[in-house]
């Protein structure tokens, strides 16, 4: 068992770090191509997202393709990018002529910010009614939230922050609509993307609770005399936490779609805001940071996952693998 | 002799009424052992579950149990809960399911007991100590089953119930399994078996109860029952026992329908055969046994063409290798029977359907022709083929899943395991009906099984893989 301890966590660290660099390397250059492969002129696009569309000129457009060598080769233009990644240097942006790494920490933070905000408060809406509706399945609470998961995740994430927008901010008038000045504008965009990461955790904790209960072991463990209480909380808990572990981690991957749909609609200064508006203006140096960040953050959610699930069950650590 | 626990008239209802266990009543003497011996579906293990007050919801107990003259109705599970672990334990089914897998074993050995009786506990079963910072994963079933037997000596309770404690186990685990029960009563207290294996109740003594569609048919001392049954079924099912069976006389047609030579398989490092070569004639029986994980089913797979050995080659009667051809022409005459039936017919789809869907691989006309008198031949009434496969019983499933084999007169038929989810009685039977249809049909029959009184009693070949 110490053994496999000691070969299993570095080897699942060593998995996600490969990961992480492979799967940001495939996102930004897919970005890559995709940017590329968008009609129209990029240094056009460029010069309007600089200078503003009042300000253009043919001149300016010229300027621009010589200063960002724009008419080099497609393929040495992207190498040359892979090289400066190589050593450290993720370039600087198009449109504001900024570090890409300063506008990727400020816009990062604001992101970190809202998402640890909706995780966190998802997770508090979820946890208890999940197992509340686990504990007793086909009961009341399992029915009603059955039927709440249903219906909030059928309905787009803009829906949610439309609605809300129209309660809170148009109708009651209590929260400020968008932008960012002070925590309060964080309130809403976190409740609509807790309230679309809550809908399907609470089915995945539910169903993950009612599995333990149902399981042998703890029928087993009710008839050694533990209460109910008492029996879920020596043998439920660790159990049922291995799935939704992993199931939290793998809803990054949804927060990230989610954050380019909620910053839009709420004008957030995060980073899905910062991608929408670089890839409209074919800032591709920030557009390709983006995607190295996003890539990153999601195998480092994964190792976290991977080595939490190890420690809760020790199985995992026999197999040499966590949650997958 | 006192009674420690006395069960009365205990009856079990489902929600339409129907009984499932009819007012059965048995008495546990102190540390001594009555074993509940039934087939599926005969209401033992509803006993079992009706004393624990843990019956599955929705269906109703009535009765009572006394307990050192306290009586408890039966219908009172809140009440029952109270006897749980202080006078009731349970050495559940499946050994290591009953353990959490996250958590190691000594502190659910203990339970709510103090340290030192677990300590003392795993002693007297030889358990080590470093067994009890292992998790359950880690252990083997066997291992497991100590565990969960020092698990019930740590309670106090007078009364263990042991539900199915040799399901699924190797032939030769068994007798260690009913020793370490038998520990139970050295320790003074009273055991409640409930098994479909007639050597647990040999083993453990006492009294037996033999029950049949949720009735006690008879109940007495185990030797006086077994000597002398009095209910034919009782004699049925002690006949059922493989060491029972008559002997079979060896008349066998020196024609080959299948030659393997050096065969090797390997997972991994682990060789499961090697350098195996050997020849299937007609009109025989060839066994292959081992414990299970040793490669039993690869080996018929590999005979079959379903699975290429690393070295080796396999021919077919017709001089084609399986395995170089891409679709043999006698490919249908190699025919495997699968050890659950359930898995090898589609749920949900009418079992007549599931025939005609094999239209296009038989000659024409073939089905309905050969079908009725092959069913007739296995006792299979018509009607069942308007069931789905979960509405027709395991016995029944199987014997269809032997007509449909046999619709492609097959000349080999690997048997994977074909009786071991089947109760003796059945087993019987369909190993008798395997027996005379390879007289009859002149087919090989190739039979894998981990039971080696079952393989004793019918093989002329027996491979053991060990």
């Amino acid at each position: 068992m110490q053994r496999a301890v000691r070969h299993a966590v570095p080897r699942a660290v060593l998995r996600r770090v490969l990961e992480a660099l492979s799967v940001a390397l495939i996102l930004a250059t897919i970005c890559f191509a995709l940017l590329h492969a968008i009609p129209g002129d990029m240094a056009l696009r460029i010069a309007v997202g600089q200078l503003g569309t009042e300000n253009m000129s043919p001149a300016a457009v010229e300027q621009i393709r010589d200063a960002e060598m724009l008419s080099r080769p497609l393929l040495v233009q992207y190498f040359d990018w892979l090289k400066a990644v190589a050593t450290g240097d993720i370039g600087r942006s198009f449109v504001s002529g900024r570090p890409v790494a300063e506008e990727l920490r400020q816009a990062g933070g604001y992101t970190l910010r809202l998402a640890v905000i909706a995780w966190l408060l998802s997770y508090a809406l979820a946890l208890p009614l999940g197992i509340a509706a686990g504990l007793k399945p086909d009961g009341a609470i399992d029915r009603a939230t059955a039927f709440a998961a249903a219906a909030f995740s059928s309905l787009p994430t803009f829906l949610i922050g439309i609605a809300l927008i129209s309660i809170f901010v148009l109708a009651l008038n209590l929260l400020p609509p968008a932008g960012y000045r002070r925590p309060e504008h964080l309130v809403l965009p976190a409740i609509t993307l807790a309230l679309g990461l809550m809908a399907p955790s609470m089915r995945v904790i539910r169903d993950a609770v009612a599995e333990v209960q149902a399981s042998a072991y703890m029928t087993y463990a009710h008839v050694r005399g533990f209460g109910k209480a008492k029996a879920f909380i020596r043998h439920g808990l660790r159990n049922a936490s291995v799935p939704i572990v992993t199931f939290a981690a793998l809803q990054f991957a949804y927060l990230m779609d989610g954050f380019f749909v909620v910053e839009t609609l709420f004008n957030f200064p995060g980073i899905g805001n910062a991608m929408v508006s670089a890839l409209l203006a074919r800032d591709v140096p920030v557009v390709m940071g983006c995607a190295l960040l996003i890539g990153t953050t999601f195998a480092a959610i994964s190792l976290a996952a991977d080595l939490i699930c190890m420690w809760m069950d020790p199985r995992l650590v026999d197999e040499g693998h966590g949650s997958r | 002799m006192r009674a420690i626990l006395r069960v009365c008239d205990l009856s079990v209802r489902d929600q339409k009424g129907t009984l499932l266990v009819e007012a059965v009543s048995f008495a546990i003497p102190q540390a001594g052992a009555v074993v509940l011996i039934g087939e599926t579906g005969s209401g033992k293990s509803l006993v079992a579950q009706a004393v624990l007050g843990l019956v599955p919801e929705g269906l109703s107990v009535q009765g009572r149990i006394e307990f050192d003259g306290r009586t408890v109705e039966l219908s009172d599970r809140a009440a029952l809960r109270q006897y749980w672990a202080n006078h009731l334990a349970l050495v559940p089914q499946e050994p290591r399911a009953a353990l959490d897998p996250t958590m190691r074993v000594l502190p659910q050995i203990t339970g709510l007991a103090k340290q030192a009786h677990a300590h003392q506990a795993m002693t007297s079963l030889s358990l080590r100590a470093s067994v009890g910072r292992q998790y359950p994963f880690m252990l083997s079933g066997g291992m497991a089953q100590r565990v969960l037997v020092a698990g019930a000596l740590t309670t106090q309770a007078p009364v263990v119930i042991a539900d199915e404690p040799t399901k699924g186990l190797d032939d030769d685990r068994v007798e260690e399994t009913v020793s370490r029960i038998r520990q139970l009563l050295d320790h003074g207290r009273a055991v409640l078996a409930i098994t479909h294996d007639i050597r647990v109740a040999r083993g453990l003594g006492g009294h037996i109860g033999v029950m049949r569609a949720g009735r006690m048919l008879e109940q007495g001392p185990v030797e006086e029952v077994i000597l002398a049954p009095r209910h034919a079924y009782t004699r049925a099912w002690l006949d059922a026992d493989p060491d029972r069976w008559p002997r079979r006389t060896a008349q066998r047609i020196a024609e080959p329908v299948l030659h393997a030579q050096k065969l090797t398989y390997a997972v991994g490092d682990r060789r499961l055969f090697q350098d195996l070569s050997l020849t299937l004639l007609r009109g025989s029986i060839t066994a292959i046994t081992g414990p299970s994980g040793c490669g039993k089913t690869m080996l018929g797979n590999v005979l079959l063409g379903l699975a290429r050995p690393h070295a080796g080659t396999v021919r077919w009667c017709d001089g084609t290798d399986p395995h170089r051809v891409r679709r043999p022409a006698l490919r249908a005459r190699f025919q495997k029977l699968h050890q659950d039936p359930a898995s090898a017919f589609m749920p949900g789809r009418v079992l007549r359907r599931q025939l005609e869907d094999l239209k296009p691989v038989l000659p024409f006309g073939c089905l309905a022709r050969d079908l009725p008198p092959l069913l007739d031949r296995l006792a299979v009434q018509p009607s069942l083929l308007e069931r789905r496969p979960d509405e027709v019983s395991g016995g029944e499933l199987q014997r269809i899943a032997i007509a449909r084999i046999l619709l492609f007169k097959p000349y080999c038929l690997v048997a994977d395991e074909p009786t071991s989810r089947l109760d003796p009685l059945v087993q019987r039977e369909v190993t008798e009906l395997l027996r005379t249809l390879v007289d009859e049909q002149d087919m090989s029959l190739v039979l894998t099984s981990h039971d080696k009184r079952l393989v004793r009693a019918v093989a002329h070949d027996v491979i053991d893989l060990q």
